[in-house]
C-alpha cells in the first residue's frame, strides 16, 4: 500500500523545512510522489486531497498541523487522514534551516507513512440490544430513574429488596424546602411518586427482591433475582444502580452517648415527628430540651471521613419540628461548619429566627447520662468558651450517611462482584468532568450511593444517569464505544492460537472487558470494551490488536527513526497519552518553546496501552532514551482508562532490570506524568532529560 | 467547666427591647471588625451577639463591654445578616439598667407605655399631698418670686429626700454591677499582657474623667460622627444647668438671697446658656437619630421616655423663666411646678431611666481601665487556625 | 446516528461553558440533533479560564479537550459561536429561534498560524484575565480555544482604515467587512445554561477592591496561577511584582450577606482550599491564611479539606475580614476578630484574594423565553425550557455536568 502524501508549506512550516527535499526522499523510499501545497486546509488544497483519497485504500497522509486541529476541513472518506504534526512539532520549536530539524520532519514523515500503510478501517460490530433498563432500588433516586426511562419509551425492571417501594424517603416526615422562598418544610411527595411508578405500565416492580448474578454486557446483562417471587431471570440492556444509602452504624459512637435511652438518631426523631409524638423513650415525658450532634461519625477519619452533606438541612429541619410539637423545649444545635449550600442558606436564615432553638459552632466530645435519663453534653471549641456543659432531655445523633453499596449486583466479571468503589467507599466517578464515568460499562450508579447528596441532586442524578443508560444501548448497539473514546468502533482482535494463557490481559482490563476461560484464555465481551488498549500494552506475545491501532504499528513506526550522523545528537522517543500529554505538546509549539530536535513524539491511547516489547525495539536500534508521558497515577488520578500511566509505570518497573542485564543504563527510560496544562514544562522536561542521555553518551548499539 | 443554660426570660424581654434582629445572627465577626470603639482584647459586639442567642443572662448583664458601645451603627450597617448588633447593645443597656435598678416590678414599669400615667401620678401625688398638707394651692400676689410660692428650703428637703433614696437604687445597683463585672473579669484581660494604659484606683478616674469629658469614644464612630458633638452638648449643657442648680443653693444659704438672680450673674448666665445648648442637642439627636434613623435605627419607648424628660425639663425652664416676666400670675406658678415635675422625673427616675447609663457607662469604663484592656495593641496575627480534633481526642472527652 | 430518543424534538442549547457544552454532546451522542449557541468566540465559558479543578488539582483544560474532540466527530452537533439569541417563538414542541450570528471578521481560513498578531497595532484589555494584561485586537481566545482561530475584537480594532492584519494574512482569512447576520432554528426543546458571573467585588466597600492593587478576587487568582495566564503562572503582588507569600483568603466575598448576595455561592470554600495549593507548591515557605464563617466541603470535599488542615503553613481562621488598609509603602493589612480566641488581629499579606460568589449570568433573556426565575435571578424549569448548571443554583462543575445530562433529559422528555 502506497498511502498518497501532501505536505503543506503554510503556518511557517515552508520557511523551516526544505519541502521539496523531503518529498524527494519520501518519494525515493515510498515511491509515491508528495504533493507540496502552500495552504492545504484551503479550499484548493483540499480538493487536491479529496481526489486522490477517494480512490486510496489506505488513509493519506498529511505533513501539516496538529491533528487536533482543523479537523473539520480535512474529511474522512472513508479514512481519517493521517495527520503528521509538523508544524506545531516541528515548524515551531525547531530551528529553522538546521539538519536536525528537516531529520525530525523527515522521520515523522516516515512514521505517518508506516503507520498510515498498517491502519485498517475499523468495521463495528452491531448487535441487537435489548432496550429494557434494570434499576437496582426503589428510593427517591430508582422510583425516578425509572418513571424518567419508562417517559421516553424505555421499559424498566425496578428491584427493591424491601417489601414496599420508597426506600429511606418514606420515613421522612417533611422535607426542607426546594423551592423559593426556600424557607417552608414542604410535603414529602414520595406517596405520590410510588404511586406513579406503580400506575406505569412500562415500569415492572419486584419488591422482596435481591440479585442473585448479572452476567454478561451492555444490551444483554443477564440477571438473576431472587425474592419472594422465587428466582426469576431476565435480561437487560443498561443497569442503573440506585441503592441509596444507610445510616452512619451509631453503635460505633458510644462517646456520643448512643445506647443511653435518650440518645437517638435523626431517622428515629423523623419517625417520631411523623406520628406527631416527640418524646423521651426512657419515661415517654415530653422532652423540654433536645439537642442535635451534627457530624455524627462524619468528617472524622476514624469513622465516615466524608461530610454527609445533608446532616445539616436535616437537623435544621428537626428543629422546627420541635418547634411546632413542642413549643417551649429548647433545641440545641451543634455544628462544626454549617453547611447549607446556595440557596439552603436561606432556610438556615429562616431556622434561626426561632426564638427556642440555640445554634453554635462547637464539637461535641462526650455526652454522658445523668439524673432521670437527662444528659450532659460536653462541647470544646465553641464560641461559648473552651469547654462548656450543656443539659439535655434528649439527644439527637445526626448520623452519617453510608452508601448501599458492596455486594449488591454480584457481578460475573473477572474483576469482582462489586461495582469499583473510590477510597471513600462511593461507587463514583474520580473524573469532574464527567461523572458519570463507570468502570463498568453499561452500568450507572446513581444518588446516594454515587455521592451523598440531597434529594433535589437525587432527582436530578437519576435522569442523568439514564441519560447515560440510553446513550451506551445506543452506541453500543452500533458497535461504537461510549465516553471517553466516543464512537470508536475498532475493538481489540485476540490472535489466540500464540496465546500463552499468562492472564495479563485479564486482570489489567480496567473495565472488566475480558473474561477468562478455565485455561486463562481471554474472551472478550465487546460491549464492554473501551477501546483504551491496556490488554494490548499487556500482552507479552503480541496478539491482542486494533484495526488501527496496534503494536504492529508502532513498532514500524519505532523502525523508521533514524540514527543521528553525530555522537552528540540524541535520538529520543517519547511515547505520549493523546489525551493529555500530546495536547500539551502542541502548546508548547503554540508557544514556540525550543525543543530538542533529537525527538521523536509517538501518541498512544493511553499509556497503558504502551507494550514493553516497543522498548526494546527502540533501544535495540540504537535509540539514546525512551521517555513515557502519561496522566497522573496514584489516588487522584487522571488517566481517562483510570490505570493506564500506573501500568505503564509497572511494566516500566520490570523491564528495567531487563535493561541492566543488557548493560543499558536504567536511566535511559522514564516515565513522567505530564497533565494537559503543562505545555509550559514539556520543554524543560525533555531538555533535562536529553542533557541525562548526553551524560550517559549515546546508545552502544547504535550502528550495531 | 461551665455549665450554660439559655434564660428564655430574659432573651423574649432582650428581643422586645429592640434586639428583635439578634436571632439572625451566625457568628462571622464582621461586627467587631468594623467596629471602631472596640478594644483589641476581647472585642465586641459579636461575642455579645452569641450570649443573646443563647439568652446567657449572667454574663451579659455583668458586661462592660455593652456600655463600651456608643451605637453609631456601623455593625449594623456591615452585618451581612441583618442581626443589628447595634440595636442589640442598646436593648442589652436597656435590659441591664432594668436588671439593676430595683424594685424590679418598677424599673419594668418604664419599659411598657401603659404604665406611664402611673410614673407621671407619682409626682403629681406627691405635690398634691404636699399642697394640701400647705392647706391648698396659694398663688403669691406681686411681682413673681417663685420662692414666695414654695420655699426652697421645701424643695430642698423633699426632693433631697427622694434624691437620697435615687442614690441608694443606684448604688446598690453598681455594686451589683461591679460584682459582676469581677466575677467575670478573668475574660476580659488581655492574654498578652496589659496594654498602655491599666490598672484601678486614681489613675484608672483620671483616665475615666477625660473619656466622659472628652466623648473620645463617640469621635470614633464612623458612620455617625456627628453624634459626637451633639451627645457633648447635651452633656455641657446638663452639666452648665447642673452648675447653675448648685449656684443657686449657695446663693440661698451663703447669701440668703432668695429671690431671682440678675440675667448677667454669672449663675444665671450658666443656666440660660446651659438650657439652650441641651436644646440644640437634642434637637440635633431628635432630628438625626429619631426621625432620620441614623446609628440606632430602632427606638423603643424606654429611649423616648428619657429624651422627652430632658427635653421638657429644659423648656419649662425656660418657661418659667420668661413667664415670670411675661405674664406672671398664677400661670407662670403653674409652669414652675410643671418644672419641678420634670426635674422630680428626671432626677428621681434616674436609676430607672436610659439616664442610669451615666452612671454604667462610666464604671464599664473604669473597668476597661482596671483590667488594661486600654491601648492594647492590636495583634499581628490570628492564633486560633481550625484543626479540627482527631476522633482520638473525642474519644478521650 | 439513530436517535436513542427516537421522535423527540430538535434541542437548542443556550450557553456554551461546561454545562451547555456536557447537555449538548450528551444529547447529540444519544442520536438528538442540537444547536449550541455561545456569545463569545470560543466555547467552555468560565471553566476555561480555571487553572485547576478542586480537589484532583487537574486541569480543566483536561476534560474541554475531550468534550472539544466529542464535538468535532459529532455530526448531530451544530455550533455557533459568537452568536446570541435574538428571538424565540412558538411553544413547548414548536419553537422557532432567531439567532443573531455576530461577525468574527476572522473567516474559516484561519489556519491559527498567529501572524496576525504582531501585525495589528492595537492593543485591547484581555477580559478573559480580567484586565489584569492585554491582548492584540486580533487575538486567539485561548490555547485549547475551540473554534481553534483567531478573532478580532470590533471594540478595539480601527478597521479597514488600518488593514494591516488583512494585509499579512496569506490565506485570506480576515475579512474586516464581515456583517452579523441571522439563522433561523426549528427545535422542540430550549436548554438554558447560560452560566454565571463574578459578583462585583467593587459593590463590597469594605474589602477595598480596587482601591489597593494586591487585593484580586478568586477567579483573578485562576488566571495569576495559570501557566497561560498574565504571569505566566508566577504568584506575583500585582503593585511590585514580588513574590505572594503571605496570601490571604477572605471567604464569603458578597456571599452570605443579605447586602450582597444572600445565598451560598457553594464553590468558594473549594477554591479557596485550592488556590491555597498553588501558593504553596510556588512557594514552599509561603503563609496562608483563610478567614471563614463555615468551610463548607460537602461530600468527598471533606477529605480534600482535612488533606489541607494536616498542613501548618495553612492556617484556618473563623473571623470575617470587614476592614483592609494599607499605609503608604506598607503592608497590606486585613483586620478581623480571630472569634476562637476572642481578639482582634491585622495580619500584613503580600495578596490578598476575594473569594467571591457566583450571580447566576444576567444577560437579558431573548424576548419570547418566559421562564420564572427566583428572587436571585436562578431559573425555575418552565414548559419546554429547562434550565441546567449555574442558570438554576450554584452549583460545582461535577454537578453542572451532571445536571446537564439529566436536564436533556427532562426537557427532552416534555417535563416542564
Amino acid at each position: 500500500m502506497k498511502p498518497p502524501l501532501f505536505l503543506c508549506s503554510g503556518c511557517g512550516i515552508g520557511e523551516t523545512l526544505d519541502l521539496a527535499a523531503l518529498g524527494e526522499a519520501m518519494e525515493r523510499e515510498f515511491a509515491t510522489p508528495a504533493k507540496i501545497h502552500p495552504f492545504l486546509c484551503g479550499p484548493e488544497g483540499r480538493a487536491m486531497i479529496e481526489a486522490e483519497s477517494a480512490s486510496a485504500e489506505c488513509p493519506v497522509v498529511l505533513g501539516a498541523c496538529s491533528p487536533r486541529v482543523n479537523a473539520d476541513r480535512f474529511p474522512a472518506n472513508p479514512f481519517a487522514p493521517e495527520r503528521v504534526n509538523l508544524r506545531e512539532q516541528v515548524a515551531w520549536c525547531q530551528e529553522p534551516g538546521a539538519a536536525e530539524t528537516q531529520a525530525q520532519a523527515a522521520d515523522y514523515l516516515r512514521m505517518g507513512m508506516a503507520r498510515a500503510a498498517k491502519r485498517e478501517l475499523p468495521v463495528p460490530v452491531e448487535t441487537a440490544m435489548e432496550r429494557t433498563i434494570l434499576v437496582v432500588g426503589g428510593g427517591v433516586t430508582g422510583l425516578n430513574a425509572a418513571l424518567e426511562a419508562a417517559r421516553v419509551g424505555y421499559p424498566v425492571i425496578l428491584l427493591e429488596k424491601e417489601e414496599r417501594l420508597g426506600g429511606l424517603a418514606r420515613r421522612m416526615h417533611r422535607l426542607a424546602p426546594r423551592v423559593a422562598p426556600y424557607r417552608d418544610l414542604e410535603e414529602p411527595s414520595i406517596a405520590k411518586t410510588v404511586a406513579l411508578v406503580e400506575a406505569n405500565p412500562s415500569i415492572r416492580v419486584l419488591t422482596s427482591t435481591q440479585i442473585e448474578s448479572t452476567a454478561g454486557e451492555p444490551g444483554a446483562f443477564q440477571v438473576r433475582t431472587t425474592g419472594v417471587g422465587g428466582n426469576q431471570e431476565f435480561t437487560v440492556g443498561a443497569i442503573i444502580l440506585a441503592t441509596g444509602w444507610q445510616p452512619y452504624d451509631v453503635t460505633r459512637l458510644p462517646k456520643l452517648g448512643y445506647g443511653a435511652a435518650n440518645v437517638i438518631t435523626s431517622l428515629t426523631l423523623e419517625e417520631m415527628a411523623a406520628q406527631g409524638r416527640i418524646l423521651r423513650p426512657s419515661d415517654g415525658a415530653k422532652p423540654r430540651s433536645v439537642l442535635f450532634v451534627l457530624c455524627a461519625g462524619s468528617r472524622d477519619p476514624e469513622h465516615l471521613a466524608h461530610c454527609s452533606t445533608v446532616c445539616c438541612a436535616t437537623s435544621l429541619k428537626q428543629g422546627l419540628y420541635i418547634r411546632e410539637q413542642l413549643p417551649d423545649a429548647a433545641v440545641y444545635l451543634i455544628y462544626r461548619d454549617m453547611r447549607t449550600p446556595a440557596q439552603g442558606e436561606d432556610f438556615y436564615r429562616r431556622v434561626q429566627e426561632e426564638e427556642t432553638i440555640f445554634l453554635t459552632r462547637g464539637q461535641v466530645t462526650a455526652v454522658r447520662e445523668i439524673d432521670d435519663g437527662d444528659l450532659s453534653v460536653t462541647v470544646v471549641s465553641s464560641l461559648l468558651g473552651e469547654k462548656v456543659e450543656l443539659t439535655a432531655q434528649m439527644v439527637v445523633l445526626a448520623t452519617g450517611l453510608v452508601p448501599a453499596a458492596g455486594d449488591v449486583l454480584h457481578l460475573k466479571y473477572r474483576q469482582g462482584p462489586q461495582m469499583p468503589e473510590l477510597k471513600s467507599g462511593f461507587p463514583d466517578s474520580n473524573y469532574l468532568c464527567f461523572p458519570y464515568e463507570t468502570r463498568r460499562t453499561g452500568i450507572y450508579a446513581a444518588g446516594t450511593v454515587r455521592q451523598p447528596m440531597d434529594s433535589v441532586g437525587c432527582v436530578e442524578d437519576a435522569a442523568g444517569a439514564v441519560l447515560k443508560a440510553i446513550q451506551s444501548v445506543t452506541l453500543i448497539g452500533q458497535g461504537r464505544a461510549v465516553h471517553p473514546r466516543v464512537g470508536d468502533a475498532s475493538f481489540p482482535r485476540f490472535f489466540l492460537q500464540n496465546c500463552t494463557q499468562c492472564k495479563r490481559c485479564t486482570e489489567e482490563c480496567p473495565f472488566g472487558a475480558l473474561d477468562e476461560d478455565e485455561k486463562g484464555t481471554p474472551k472478550l465481551n465487546v460491549n464492554r470494551c473501551r477501546r483504551c488498549g491496556t490488554c494490548m500494552g499487556a500482552c507479552p506475545v503480541r496478539i491482542i490488536s486494533f484495526a488501527d491501532y496496534n503494536v504492529d504499528q508502532l513498532s514500524a513506526m519505532v523502525k523508521k527513526v533514524s540514527m543521528p550522523q553525530k555522537d552528540d545528537d540524541l535520538r529520543i522517543l517519547a511515547f505520549v497519552c493523546e489525551n493529555d500529554a500530546y495536547p500539551a505538546w502542541d502548546m508548547a509549539g503554540l508557544r514556540r518553546l525550543r525543543q530538542d530536535p533529537g525527538i521523536r513524539v509517538i501518541p498512544l491511547r493511553c499509556l497503558g496501552s504502551f507494550n514493553v516489547v516497543l522498548l526494546a525495539d527502540a533501544l535495540s536500534r540504537g535509540i539514546d532514551g525512551v521517555i513515557l508521558m502519561g496522566c497522573q497515577s496514584g489516588d487522584d488520578y487522571q488517566c481517562h482508562f483510570m490505570v493506564g500511566s500506573e501500568l505503564a509505570n509497572r511494566r516500566l518497573e520490570n523491564v528495567k532490570e531487563t535493561l541492566e542485564r543488557l548493560m543499558l543504563e536504567r536511566e535511559r527510560v522514564e516515565l513522567v506524568n505530564v497533565g494537559i496544562g503543562d505545555g509550559g514544562r514539556i520543554a524543560e522536561i525533555t531538555q533535562q532529560f536529553a542533557a541525562k542521555l548526553r551524560q550517559l553518551g549515546p546508545n552502544p548499539y547504535r550502528g550495531l | 467547666m461551665e455549665r450554660l443554660e439559655p434564660n428564655l426570660g430574659f432573651l423574649r424581654s432582650l428581643r422586645r427591647q429592640g434586639g428583635e434582629s439578634l436571632k439572625k445572627c451566625f457568628q462571622c465577626g464582621t461586627c467587631s471588625a468594623v467596629c471602631n470603639l472596640t478594644p483589641n482584647a476581647s472585642p465586641f459586639p459579636r461575642k455579645e451577639m452569641l450570649w443573646a442567642q443563647w439568652g446567657l443572662k449572667g454574663p451579659l448583664i455583668a458586661d462592660p463591654d455593652i456600655w463600651l458601645c456608643h451605637g453609631c451603627g456601623d455593625c449594623s450597617a456591615n452585618c451581612p445578616r441583618g442581626a443589628n448588633p447595634s440595636e442589640v447593645l442598646g436593648a442589652l443597656r436597656n435590659q441591664t439598667i432594668e436588671e439593676y435598678s430595683g424594685p424590679r416590678s418598677f424599673a419594668k414599669a418604664f419599659r411598657d407605655g401603659r404604665f406611664l400615667l402611673l410614673l407621671l401620678a407619682i409626682p403629681i401625688l406627691f405635690m398634691v399631698v404636699a399642697f394640701a398638707w400647705r392647706g391648698g394651692l396659694a398663688f403669691p400676689t406681686g411681682t413673681v418670686e417663685y420662692a414666695n410660692f414654695i420655699p426652697e428650703q421645701t424643695i430642698e428637703l423633699t426632693l433631697g429626700s427622694w434624691l437620697l433614696l435615687t442614690l441608694i437604687v443606684a448604688v446598690a445597683g453598681l455594686s451589683r454591677f461591679w460584682k459582676g463585672m469581677l466575677a467575670f473579669e478573668e475574660r476580659y484581660r488581655p492574654a498578652g499582657g496589659a496594654g498602655t494604659a491599666s490598672g484601678g484606683g486614681w489613675a484608672g478616674w483620671k483616665w475615666v474623667l477625660g473619656q466622659v469629658f472628652g466623648h473620645q469614644q463617640f469621635g470614633k464612630c464612623q458612620r455617625t460622627a456627628s453624634r459626637r458633638w451633639q451627645h457633648l452638648l447635651i452633656f455641657y449643657g446638663f452639666l452648665l444647668l447642673f452648675f447653675a442648680t448648685l449656684g443657686r443653693t449657695y446663693y440661698h444659704y451663703i447669701w440668703h438671697y432668695d429671690y431671682e438672680l440678675p440675667l448677667f450673674n454669672v449663675v444665671k448666665l450658666a443656666g440660660n446658656l446651659g438650657g439652650i445648648i441641651l436644646l440644640v442637642g437634642l434637637g440635633a439627636v431628635i432630628y438625626t437619630r429619631f426621625l432620620r434613623g441614623v446609628g440606632q435605627a430602632i427606638s423603643v419607648y424606654f429611649d423616648w421616655f428619657f429624651v422627652t424628660i430632658l427635653g421638657f425639663t429644659a423648656l419649662t425652664g425656660f418657661l418659667t423663666e420668661l413667664s415670670r416676666l411675661e405674664f406672671p400670675g398664677p400661670d407662670s406658678y403653674l409652669i414652675y411646678l410643671s418644672h419641678l415635675f420634670f426635674i422630680f422625673l428626671l432626677l428621681v427616675y434616674l436609676p430607672f431611666s436610659k439616664f442610669g447609663h451615666i452612671l454604667y457607662r462610666t464604671l464599664a469604663l473604669y473597668h476597661l481601665h482596671r483590667t488594661g484592656r486600654v491601648g492594647v495593641p492590636i495583634a499581628s496575627e490570628p492564633t486560633s487556625s481550625v484543626a479540627e480534633l482527631p476522633s482520638k481526642e473525642i474519644a478521650a472527652g | 446516528m439513530a436517535s436513542g430518543l427516537p421522535g423527540l424534538p430538535g434541542l437548542l442549547v443556550i450557553g456554551g461553558g461546561i454545562s451547555g457544552l456536557s447537555a449538548s454532546l450528551e444529547a447529540a451522542e444519544t442520536g438528538n440533533e442540537v444547536y449550541l449557541v455561545e456569545r463569545e468566540p470560543y466555547l467552555g465559558g468560565r471553566v476555561a479560564g480555571m487553572n485547576r479543578y478542586f480537589p484532583k488539582l487537574c486541569s480543566p483544560q483536561c476534560g474541554l479537550e475531550i468534550n472539544f474532540r466529542r464535538l468535532r466527530q459529532n455530526k448531530a452537533l451544530r455550533v455557533f459561536t459568537l452568536a446570541e439569541v435574538e428571538k424565540v417563538e412558538g411553544q413547548a414542541g414548536d419553537f422557532t429561534v432567531t439567532v443573531r450570528l455576530n461577525p468574527r471578521y476572522v473567516n474559516d481560513r484561519c489556519t491559527a498560524c498567529g501572524e496576525c498578531v504582531p501585525a495589528c497595532p492595537v492593543e485591547r484589555r484581555n477580559a478573559r484575565n480580567y484586565g489584569m494584561d492585554t491582548t492584540r485586537a486580533v487575538y486567539l481566545p485561548g490555547e485549547v480555544a475551540e473554534p481553534f482561530r483567531y478573532t478580532i475584537d470590533p471594540l478595539a480594532c480601527e478597521g479597514a482604515k488600518c488593514g494591516r492584519c488583512v494585509e499579512v494574512c496569506r490565506y485570506g482569512a480576515i475579512d474586516l467587512e464581515m456583517a452579523s447576520s441571522t439563522v433561523t432554528l426549528r427545535v422542540g426543546r430550549i436548554v438554558l445554561a447560560t452560566g454565571w458571573r463574578p459578583y462585583d467585588p467593587a459593590l463590597i466597600s469594605t474589602l477595598e477592591f480596587g482601591h489597593f492593587p494586591d487585593i484580586v478576587t478568586n477567579v483573578m487568582m485562576e488566571r495569576l496561577a495559570a501557566d497561560g495566564g498574565p504571569t505566566g503562572g508566577e504568584l506575583r503582588r500585582p503593585s511590585d511584582g514580588q513574590p505572594a507569600k503571605r496570601v490571604a483568603f477572605v471567604q464569603c466575598a458578597g456571599s452570605r450577606d443579605q447586602n450582597h448576595l444572600a445565598y451560598c455561592s457553594g464553590v468558594c470554600c473549594l477554591a479557596s482550599l485550592k488556590q491555597a495549593t498553588y501558593v504553596l507548591e510556588r512557594y514552599p515557605d509561603a503563609s496562608v491564611h483563610i478567614f471563614f464563617i463555615d468551610i463548607r466541603t460537602p461530600g468527598g470535599f471533606e477529605i480534600f479539606y482535612q488533606r489541607l488542615q494536616a498542613d501548618p503553613r495553612i492556617k484556618f481562621v473563623k473571623g470575617k475580614v470587614a476592614r483592609v488598609l494599607q499605609e503608604p509603602g506598607g503592608d497590606l493589612m486585613v483586620e478581623a476578630e480571630d472569634l476562637l480566641a476572642g481578639r482582634m488581629f491585622r495580619l500584613p499579606v503580600d495578596l490578598l484574594v476575594l473569594a467571591t460568589g457566583m450571580v447566576p449570568e444576567a444577560m437579558p433573556l431573548p424576548p419570547g423565553i418566559k421562564i420564572p426565575r427566583d428572587p436571585y435571578g436562578f431559573a425555575v424549569p418552565s414548559p419546554g425550557i429547562w434550565p441546567v448548571g449555574l442558570a438554576k443554583r450554584p452549583m460545582d462543575v461535577q454537578s453542572c455536568v451532571r445536571d446537564a445530562t439529566g436536564g436533556i433529559l427532562k426537557a427532552i422528555g416534555g417535563e416542564g
